[in-house]
């Protein structure tokens, strides 16, 4: 009976195994992802067609010149991310370490201008709940902003969770603790949960700022 | 995926979201052709990205299954909504 590598859990015999298995177990979890957003772009899409006037006034109040440049500062980390597997699967650890603290950097970049974002909507009153009046006339623009605000905000979970990955992989290769190439399916399926939430905001960011602003 | 192909769907990516906010600021009539420039988007992520063009067919099954259900909730929620009198 061959002996398996010591990297290689308990099923699996091969590299190729456990990296198929892998793969399958992190896409069906993807899977929930997009459907746990898919309702929320159901939803964005409802109200759209129900109250197309309020959410254009809505819309309007929207930055997004601003939200754009976070969707290059995402797009510019997935690519990060990609070249990182690159280099995982060729061992190059020193590189893996760097692209995956960039990789953090762009995350954590593009939370630091979505919290620059929402005080700027806060100082306008567009917020919820909290801060100055609010200058949306209609109540369902107002309502536009609570679902604008809980989908960006459960998008912005999802990037803290996939920075703080990339940083504890990168501490991990630094420790020797995760040694490549032997184990790059890890790194690998990190990266996948990082395209995934970039895929969302590719989403998000054309149904939330985008589609019918005000001339 | 070699660096070269990477980087091309880097550029393609990058120039999707040029061409959606043009659109969205220069022909604001036109704002629902966006919704394909994120789609191509989503396409380029998932071929050039996640690799999924050189995934076993199971894999590829698991990830276009999302999608799928995702695109039933749409259809039959918004064929509701947009024919009711």
């Amino acid at each position: 009976m061959a002996i398996r590598e010591p990297h290689l859990a308990e099923p699996f015999q091969t590299a190729a195994q456990q990296h198929e298995a892998a793969s399958l177990g992190m896409w069906l979890f993807l899977a929930t992802e997009i459907m746990l957003f898919g309702v929320l772009f159901l939803v964005i899409a409802y109200y759209r067609l129900r109250s197309a006037q309020a959410v254009a006034e809505a819309v309007g109040h929207l930055h997004a010149l601003l939200a754009g440049a976070n969707s290059a500062l995402l797009l510019t980390g997935s690519l990060c991310m990609s070249l990182m597997v690159q280099a995982a699967r060729q061992g190059q650890c020193r590189r893996v370490q760097r692209l995956l603290l960039l990789s953090a950097a762009l995350g954590g970049g593009f939370l630091a201008l979505k919290g620059f974002e929402y005080a700027w909507e806060y100082r306008d009153g567009l917020l919820p709940g909290i801060g100055k009046e609010s200058p949306l006339a209609r109540p369902a623009a107002r309502l536009y902003f609570n679902l604008y605000l809980l989908a960006t905000a459960l998008h912005a979970l999802h990037v803290g969770i996939a920075v703080l990955l990339a940083l504890g992989m990168a501490a991990g290769v630094r420790a020797g603790r995760l040694r490549l190439p032997a184990r790059a399916t890890l790194p690998e399926m990190a990266g996948l949960y990082w395209h995934l939430v970039d895929m969302l905001w590719i989403f998000l960011y054309p149904s939330l700022y985008l589609l019918g602003r005000p001339a | 995926m070699n660096p070269r192909a990477l980087l091309a769907t880097y550029a393609g990516l990058l120039g999707l979201l040029g061409f959606n906010v043009l659109v969205a600021y220069l022909a604001p009539g036109w704002s629902p052709l966006v919704l394909l420039g994120a789609a191509a988007q989503a396409l380029l992520v998932m071929i050039g990205f996640m690799e999924l063009g050189r995934s076993s067919p199971l894999i590829r099954f698991f990830a276009l299954g999302a999608w799928a259900w995702v695109l039933l909730l749409f259809g039959l929620t918004l064929a509701d909504l947009l024919t009711r009198a």
